[in-house]
């Protein structure tokens, strides 16, 4: 029996597949297990991946997505490098690990058929679990780890037990399949809808979008500052992608079903994530309560998918996203190594006393809360609302319009506090690290972008499907 | 120096430019009509919008020039008078702004634009009468010329929302000729633009705010508050007057604020003890008598009022501002005798208090010539007016008029004759009572050459000429005999010199008022309009917390929470579709 297989589709991913095999071979057989040896070897795999991926010439919402994973790996691969030198990481699982989940991410987003979707979700959750529990020694990292495999295996089954029944009820698993077999009016209208909510479940737990959202303040905060940009970035944008994919391609036909599943989800999602915010004294922690937040402005859309900007907001969104986090995650990253905490008490005057670091969180801030100057944040707060008002959900978009305001009370803050004036000196590190550097070149370069972005919203807008 | 040279340099180079735009006007009967970018009126759906076309005529030009040569000669006379002053950049630099805020409001056909520059100068106007905010009176007159002309904004918003509306246009061309197809609602924009010219006209009963309003420095009393910006007010009665001219409503209210204002601000003018508080209500009663010519119908002649009206007190303005810098005072007391010490400014105020007087042959005579020929021709009753308003109109202008030339002469009188009442303890004044600086006296000169330039060409009305003058001799000579009879002038009974106490509404009851009031919205404010965000804040703040707790790392309750959120979505999924 041959299988057939889409190169077009599995190419890049088989790649970074194989670039993290070539990682952890590399690491095992050098016996100083430095981070380059590893690390060295992943860059090279995701940069060929790239290359691959445009190399195919591919369009749509799945290219925009891999390129979006593809990237954000690379940045996550860059900036990891402000972790060289602490022994409770191992290099070469962590690049195998980061390669996995990541080359998991691409298969999601290109999945054709349920299945393929179910196997490359676990392909990327288990990595990352793994991943959050990395460390050494580290009883919070595995007790995060622990809460996000439980958490993750319970949304599997659901996700399964969804895509059995649905497999009962239309005899396929192919999106294609069952995008005919759902308009057929013999099917059971009342069994599509719990299959399709079910289904939905597994990818919405992905995306950290309420009631599925327990584990991710959990695991952002107890792993290590890239692995969190990584989820909430990376594994973001894929789950996200898959999602649109799925109900785009394969249950349109049951938009009555999920339609106000997600709408109805995307406003309590954006909701609780911002209420969680507004009271985290730590950067990450406020982080992980915002990612939560921006999952449900990336959902909102979703409603209006089969809408003219059903497809292209999302995507615009989640690029200018997952380059506002990671410029952030990195800044933090670099902060958490040179000063030892990402307490926003910590981080006062930190836009006065280390410009370098702090103007780029200060820009990344404002990107996430849609202010101006960083004009680019606003006009893709737009673009989500505006299909959102299109497809007369107004409720929906009254909502994002008062979660707006409310991102902007906890974003502005940390602005306030970043922009404030320090009270003392700051305790510095003595003597930074050299691959440090490398951590500032990927920040700096990510709030370059971001500012070529805001003069020229153009670039990005036009140039994504 | 030359860093105070520069300002004037600026302020020329917007003279020129408008002289160039608006001199060949002048002669010129068709209306030049420019317009940048957009067309004219297009009589499209009434939308707020700026545009910059700009209309000019004749008389539009002839304020024009009168605006930008005053302000010209203002910033000549300031570099002397204020030059050494630590912040004379942003005065200079508000002068500009404010001409620029004039021209706007002369020449634009778009009331939007009219209405951002007549802001505009309501703000340089109050920038400029606290420039020395050190003292709390300059502080107090600037606020409270503020608010008062805060009430005549709101009068022309209104104007032209209702203009707007009745006439699909927010152009004053495009008004008009809709206008005259079909005449719509004059009387309410006609009182909606009256509230705009009593205010910012300081008019009756509006009128207190423009004798407080003098600690503002001296050329700047000359430039806003006498030749331009309160000047305005009657050029926007003149502009709009084909819209309300068919109601006799308005302008009999129009006829009845102009001749109570006009006697008023005459009869106070003579009470006074401060040279400067007088020539104020001088100009108060000056503005009315330009009112009075657009409510009888004849509004060109109120515009070539309020050019000679500029010109001459504009001069009587500097004028003073040149004795006070000599005797360092503008009470009447620490004047007299200035006659010798200080020849050119002598000379020139004789010439401004002619023209104020009504004399032959200065151009003040003339125009109020005019006005008061256009009153006598309202009497017959068919000019819109009815003939009893216009008579008690012309009688009530008639005695101004002898009001005006008798403190005309009084002022004059007081200040450069006499022995000196301000003079040192050895009867003499002082060493350094002399002559203004060149800067000073320079422009003194050319307007005192324009008060009788401007005369030039102007109509004479052969009977209301012979009766106006008569009046204003009989007056002028009725001071000179008192005064030569030894009298002191200080004829100021007691409700006069307390100015009708007139000023205590806004002095006083607005004010205890205002405080009630504003205590009452502070607490509503406060205990009810807050709440909401407030309430808002604390649940934000208590569910923020809650989820705190909720995010206890116990596994077994996320799971809890997933399985009961699945069920949740499933309800929702199979209920809703």
């Amino acid at each position: 029996m041959t299988i057939p297989v889409d190169w077009t589709v599995a190419g890049p991913a088989t790649v970074v597949m194989i670039g993290a095999l070539v990682a952890l071979v590399v690491d095992a057989s050098y016996s100083r297990r430095t981070w380059l040896g590893s690390g060295l070897p992943a860059t090279a795999a995701v940069l060929a991946g790239i290359a691959e991926l445009l190399r195919e010439d591919a369009t749509g919402a799945p290219f925009a997505f891999s390129l979006v994973v593809l990237l954000g790996t690379l940045f996550v691969v860059v900036a990891s490098n402000v972790m060289n030198f602490e022994n409770a990481m191992p290099p070469g699982e962590y690049h195998f690990l980061l390669m996995s989940a990541s080359a998991g991410a691409l298969v999601v987003v290109s999945a054709r058929d349920v299945v393929t979707l179910v196997v490359a979700l676990e392909l990327l959750s288990l990595p990352s679990i793994a991943l959050v529990g990395l460390r050494q020694g580290d009883r919070a990292a595995i007790r995060s780890a622990w809460t996000f495999f439980l958490a993750s295996v319970v949304s599997t089954a659901i996700t399964l037990m969804g895509v059995s029944l649905l497999y009962g009820v239309t005899g396929t698993l192919e999106y294609a399949g069952l995008r005919e077999a759902l308009v057929d009016p013999d099917v059971p209208g009342s069994v599509v809808s719990v299959a399709v909510v079910l289904t939905v479940v597994g990818l919405l737990f992905k995306l950290g979008a309420v009631p599925f959202h327990a584990w991710v303040p959990d695991a952002y905060g107890g792993t290590s500052v890239m692995v969190a940009g990584f989820l909430s970035a990376v594994s973001k944008a894929a789950s996200l992608g898959a999602l649109l994919v799925l109900l785009a391609e394969a249950l349109p036909g049951a938009h009555d079903a999920w339609g106000p599943v997600v709408a109805v989800v995307a406003a309590v999602t954006m909701t609780i994530g911002n209420l969680g915010a507004l009271r985290q004294d730590d950067a990450v922690g406020l982080l992980a309560w915002s990612s939560i937040a921006q999952a449900g402005f990336m959902l909102a859309p979703v409603v209006a998918v089969s809408g003219p900007y059903g497809l292209s907001a999302p995507v615009q969104y989640v690029a200018v996203y997952a380059l506002a986090n990671l410029v952030a995650f990195a800044a933090l990253a670099v902060v958490l190594r040179l000063r030892g905490s990402t307490r926003l008490a910590d981080l006062r005057g930190m836009a006065r006393n280390d410009p370098w670091m702090g103007i780029p969180l200060v820009l990344a801030a404002l990107t996430l809360a849609g202010f101006p100057p960083a004009v680019i944040g606003l006009v893709t707060k737009v673009v989500v609302i505006r299909p959102v008002v299109l497809d007369d959900h107004v409720w929906l978009a009254v909502v994002m319009g008062v979660n707006v305001m409310l991102g902007l009370a906890y974003y502005l803050r940390l602005v306030v506090t970043l922009c404030g004036r320090a009270e003392g000196e700051p305790y510095v590190s003595p003597s930074p690290p050299i691959s440090v550097r490398f951590a500032k070149s990927t920040v700096l370069i990510g709030s370059a972008t971001l500012v070529v972005l805001s003069a020229w919203p153009d670039l990005l807008l036009s140039h994504l499907p | 120096m030359i860093r105070r040279w520069g300002y004037v340099g600026i302020t020329a180079v917007l003279a020129v430019v408008v002289a160039i735009w608006a001199v060949p006007e002048l002669g010129r009967d068709t209306v030049t009509f420019v317009t940048i970018g957009q067309t004219g009126p297009d009589g499209g759906p009434p939308l707020p919008s700026l545009s910059p076309d700009l209309l000019i005529y004749p008389g539009t030009a002839q304020i024009l020039l009168l605006a930008v040569g005053v302000g010209l000669l203002v910033q000549i006379y300031s570099t002397a008078y204020l030059g050494h002053h630590p912040r004379y950049r942003s005065y200079a630099l508000v002068i500009v702004l404010f001409l620029i805020a004039m021209i706007a409001v002369v020449g634009t056909t778009n009331l939007w634009v009219l209405l951002v520059g007549w802001e505009v100068m309501g703000l340089c106007s109050y920038l400029l009468i606290g420039h020395e905010w050190e003292s709390p009176v300059a502080r107090a007159g600037a606020a409270k010329a503020f608010l008062v002309t805060r009430i005549a904004d709101l009068g022309l918003v209104m104007a032209i929302i209702v203009i707007g509306e009745t006439y699909g246009t927010y152009d004053i061309v495009g008004a008009q000729v809709a206008q005259s197809e079909q005449p719509r609602h004059a009387t309410l924009i006609g009182l909606l633009v009256l509230v705009a010219v009593v205010g910012k006209s300081a008019q009756f009963p509006l009128h207190t705010w423009l004798p407080d309003a003098m600690p503002g420095p001296t050329p700047i009393t000359a430039l806003i508050h006498a030749a331009t910006m309160v000047a305005a007010g009657v050029y926007l009665a003149a502009r709009l007057f084909q819209l309300y001219a068919d109601s006799q409503v308005v302008l009999t209210a129009m006829a009845v604020v102009a001749a109570i204002t006009m006697l008023m601000g005459a009869l106070f003018a003579w009470v006074q003890t401060d040279l400067k508080r007088a020539l104020a209500w001088s100009t108060v009663s000056q503005l009315a008598l330009m009112l009075a010519a657009v409510a009888v119908g004849d509004p060109e002649a109120g515009t070539d009022h309020l050019l000679a009206h500029g010109v001459f007190k504009a001069l009587l303005f500097l004028g003073c501002g040149c004795v006070m810098l000599a005797v360092g005072s503008s009470a009447l007391s620490s004047m007299g005798g200035l006659r010798r010490r200080m020849p050119v400014t002598f000379w020139t105020m004789t010439a401004g208090f002619a023209a104020l007087a009504g004399l032959v042959p200065t151009a003040g005579f003339f125009t109020k010539d005019s006005v008061l020929h256009a009153i006598e021709r309202a009497t017959d009753g068919d000019r819109g007016l009815a003939a009893g308003t216009a008579w008690v109109l012309l009688v009530v202008a008639l005695v101004t008029t002898f009001v005006t030339a008798a403190y005309a002469t009084r002022l004059w009188v007081l200040t450069f004759f006499g022995a000196g009442h301000g003079a040192g303890p050895h009867g003499t004044l002082g060493q350094d009572v002399r002559e203004a600086p060149l800067a000073m006296a320079g422009p003194l000169v050319v307007l005192a050459v324009a008060t009788f330039a401007l005369s030039v060409g102007q109509p004479l009305h052969l009977g209301t000429g012979l009766l106006s003058t008569v009046i204003a001799v009989a007056g002028v000579a009725a001071v000179l005999v008192a005064a030569r009879r030894g009298s002191t002038l200080a004829w100021a009974p007691r409700p006069l010199a307390a100015e009708l106490w007139l000023d205590r509404p806004f002095s006083r009851w607005i004010l205890a008022l205002g405080t009630g009031a504003s205590r009452v919205v502070v607490e509503l404010d406060r205990e009810v309009v807050d709440v909401y965000p407030r309430g808002g804040e604390s649940l934000a703040a208590t569910i923020s917390r809650g989820l705190g707790l909720a995010q206890s790392r116990n596994v077994q309750r996320y799971a809890t929470v997933l399985a009961v959120g699945v069920v949740m979505l499933v309800v929702i999924g199979v209920v809703v579709s």
